[in-house]
């Protein structure tokens, strides 16, 4: 045993870390740009099943047909489902830890009927009921980018 | 320019992940001779009797654990090569430079490593070369820093 | 659609699960769980046609690592393939092996998952599974709350001890398996004192990360009934996917793939009551609160029922429908290997061989699950014996005689007895096998030209 212990164990760390583009395509395109350039929200509406779909997809993959037909949406709605998460994880997109406690929800927005995920900016889960009402918080005009952040949160109304 | 194309544009991201890997027990042996006492480890099968560097635990022909070591080299001969022209940020050095398969002395597989302190234009297959051994070594395969034309 | 060819698992292998392993590297570790199985199997390398290797991608940041873990998973000069579809890799690899053979593609194929889980960050590789545009910055790879959320704002303080209890059983389960990664002693109160992820989720309810590998060996029936080991048959298996948009949280709308994959699978075996006739069930548990959740999907059951269910006691080993005698998920998590595992111990238990944690009574059908990705589901069933089970498809007829309309009425009812003499005439193409291998070796040594 002694033996064993006395044997040195190799370790090596590496960093992985690798720059990408993504590319939006046009459906993903449409919808960050309206965030950017209006601060609207739009999903797209399936023809045939009729749901929304937020973010929007290309296709609706319950009927598999292509999802042409755009709706604006409340920028405000009801959070259906919230994690208050404690734990510390590293993000991929930076290389950085996020700082903890994040809330993050599934918001059903008024006049879709598909929840989409954002932050919320209430992190105390006895402040959060699910049912309770948000509204968006945009980045200022000019700071919008076309990307996720550009919402900063969704403020979470209360009362 | 389509309807559909003027929505579209690129969203600059990246992926970072920090990893960490272990040599296990076998692999150090191999890791810290190089860092400590500048040798070269090979491993040979019980079965075949083939020796292999880099080294594993067992003999993937034979499927049979291997645990006995030998030393290798350090001189060999290079078996192909190739001559790196072009700039990559994860490459070990700045091109141009070469990468060769090494036959070590003693071997049976083919090590690859940097070939150095020759013109990448006199590198001939069959030339018999050596190592040179970094000053600041950490048990990595680094330890050897290239293979230079053999004295 | 029905198999041409009956399927066996003839041999189960795990490396021991733990979370620090520093003393061996990724191909040994693959290769601890593949000498296992060998041996359980009483079978050499020769005798296996194919590999099936698995893992998570980015977890160890290895570029395609069946090239490496060769080494290891002995698929020298084999076919192989590697198949990585997350959560659910160690369940799709089984589901292929099933395939593989039933095809009558290949006799017999070796199923490897594998993850050494410390060797990268999981909940980053997670992460990065989700649309880089929207979900990769918000979501936190497995780690949500919120399912416990909606069982306890129907139930309060009664699902948290549920959810507890579960993870309490699983330690108790786990305490038996050797081979367990987490073998812990816990109360329910040390449960709910643990350290908050993500309310009411909490650090205990979690699976771990850990460092295994697995190999299960599948079989055709002909060759399985030869084998030393005993055949473990595979019945049917079911995989379930959907797309990542889909309603979370409140009233559901969209149905969960669990109870889908369930139905359908329970219909394609005739299975009416799940309860009875399965005897034991190994279900993908990331989390205590899912396994608390997703009982009531898979066995068609209202959550009151699997509360009270919990609350008597009767998913222990010895309790009525024993779930996860192994431990579960939430003590042993290599995740390429996880589902596997899986498949591997429900196998066990329909053998008998899973010692002190083997369920204390005869398991004719037992259920594996396995859970990944934006909620997608495999389910497997294996039976002790082939009674009950769909006679094999007539594959098409061979070149030799040529079948008039004569023949493929007949074939409706002599299946399985027409199907043998296929299987004759297939086992004489293996036995040119041997004979091929030796070439291969010749060939080995005149590569060594240089």
């Amino acid at each position: 045993m002694t033996e064993e212990k006395k044997q040195d164990l190799v370790e090596i760390s590496e960093l992985l870390s690798v720059p990408h583009k993504f590319a939006t395509g046009p459906t993903m395109g449409r919808f960050l740009s309206e965030i950017r350039d209006h601060k609207r929200i739009v999903a797209n509406k399936c023809p045939k099943c009729g749901r929304t779909q937020l973010p929007p997809r290309i296709v609706c993959a319950a009927c598999h047909v292509q999802v042409d037909d755009w709706i604006e949406l409340a920028p405000r709605g009801e959070i259906t489902s919230y994690d208050v998460t404690y734990v510390p994880t590293l993000n991929p997109l930076t290389g950085k830890m996020r700082e903890v406690p994040y809330t993050t929800a599934s918001i059903l927005l008024d006049g879709g009927d598909t929840t989409f995920m954002h932050f919320l900016d209430v992190t105390d889960p006895k402040k959060l009921k699910i049912g309770m009402r948000c509204e968006a918080v945009f980045a200022p005009d000019g700071e919008r980018q076309g990307r996720v952040t550009d919402i900063v949160h969704f403020h979470v109304i209360t009362e | 320019m389509s309807e559909q194309d003027k929505w579209c544009y690129e969203v600059p991201g990246k992926l970072e992940v920090p990893y960490r890997y272990f040599a296990g027990e076998f692999g150090s042996k191999f890791l810290v001779a190089l860092r400590d006492q500048a040798k070269i480890l090979g491993c040979k099968c019980p079965k075949c009797g083939k020796v292999f560097i880099p080294p594993r635990s067992n003999c993937e022909q034979c499927f049979v654990k291997i645990t006995d070591w030998v030393e290798i080299g350090p001189k060999g001969k290079v078996v192909s090569f190739c001559v790196v022209r072009y700039k990559e940020p994860y490459l070990p050095v700045e091109p141009p430079f070469v990468m060769a398969l090494i036959r070590l002395k003693g071997a049976d597989s083919d090590l690859t490593h940097l070939l150095s302190e020759v013109d990448p234009a006199q590198v001939k297959i069959g030339m018999e070369v050596e190592p040179v051994f970094s000053d600041s070594r950490k048990a990595s395969i680094l330890d050897i820093k290239y293979f230079k034309p053999a004295v | 659609m029905s198999k041409n060819r009956q399927v066996a698992i003839v041999g189960i292998g795990q490396s021991k699960h733990r979370g620090h392993r520093p003393d061996i590297n990724q191909a040994e570790l693959v290769r601890e769980a593949v000498e296992d199985a060998l041996q359980d199997s009483g079978l050499s390398l020769k005798d296996i046609d194919c590999i099936v290797h698995g893992d998570m991608e980015l977890f160890e940041g290895i570029h395609q690592p069946d090239m490496w873990h060769t080494l290891g998973d002995g698929g020298f000069l084999k076919s192989g393939f590697r198949i990585t579809t997350g959560g659910t890799t160690g369940a799709t690899i089984a589901c292929a092996s099933d395939n593989l053979v039933a095809s009558g593609y290949y006799d017999v194929v070796m199923a490897i998952g594998f993850e050494k889980q410390e060797e990268g960050h999981t909940t980053t590789g997670i992460t990065n599974m989700a649309d880089p545009l929207w979900m990769r910055e918000i979501q936190t790879g497995a780690i949500t709350g919120s399912t416990g959320l909606e069982w306890v704002n129907e139930f309060g303080e009664r699902a948290e001890w549920a959810a507890a209890k579960l993870r309490v059983m699983a330690a108790d389960n786990a305490r038996r398996n050797p081979k367990a990664h987490l073998r812990l002693n816990l109360t329910e109160q040390d449960v709910m004192n643990s350290r908050l992820l993500a309310y009411p989720l909490r650090l205990l309810h979690m699976c771990p990360e850990s460092n295994g590998a697995c190999a299960v060996i599948f079989a055709t029936g002909e060759k399985a009934k030869k084998f030393p080991q005993k055949p473990v048959w595979v019945w049917d298996h079911i995989t379930m996917h959907r797309e990542e948009t889909f309603y979370r949280g409140g009233p559901r709308k969209d149905p969960l793939t669990q109870e889908v994959a369930a139905r359908r699978l329970f219909a394609k075996t005739g299975i009416k009551n799940p309860l009875k006739e399965i005897g034991v069930f190994e279900m993908y548990d990331p989390s205590s609160w899912w396994l608390l959740d997703w009982l009531g999907n898979f066995l068609l059951l209202d959550r009151k029922t699997v509360l009270e269910m919990v609350e008597k006691n009767e998913f222990a080993i010895e309790g009525k429908f024993p779930v996860n005698p192994s431990g579960g998920v939430v003590s042993t998590n290599p995740i390429g290997a996880t589902a596997l595992i899986r498949v591997a111990e429900a196998g066990l238990q329909v053998r008998g061989d899973a010692g002190e944690h083997q369920v204390p009574r005869n398991i004719e059908v037992a259920m594996a699950s396995g859970f990944g990705g934006t909620f997608w589901t495999v389910l497997m069933l294996l039976k002790k014996s082939l009674d009950g089970m769909k006679p094999v498809k007539v594959a098409t007829p061979a070149k030799a005689a040529k079948p008039k309309p004569k023949a493929k009425a007949k074939s409706k009812k002599a299946k399985v007895k027409r199907g043998k003499p296929k299987m004759k005439v297939k086992i004489k193409v293996r036995k040119s096998k041997p004979a091929r291998i030796k070439v291969k070796k010749g060939k080995a040594k005149a590569g060594r030209r240089k």
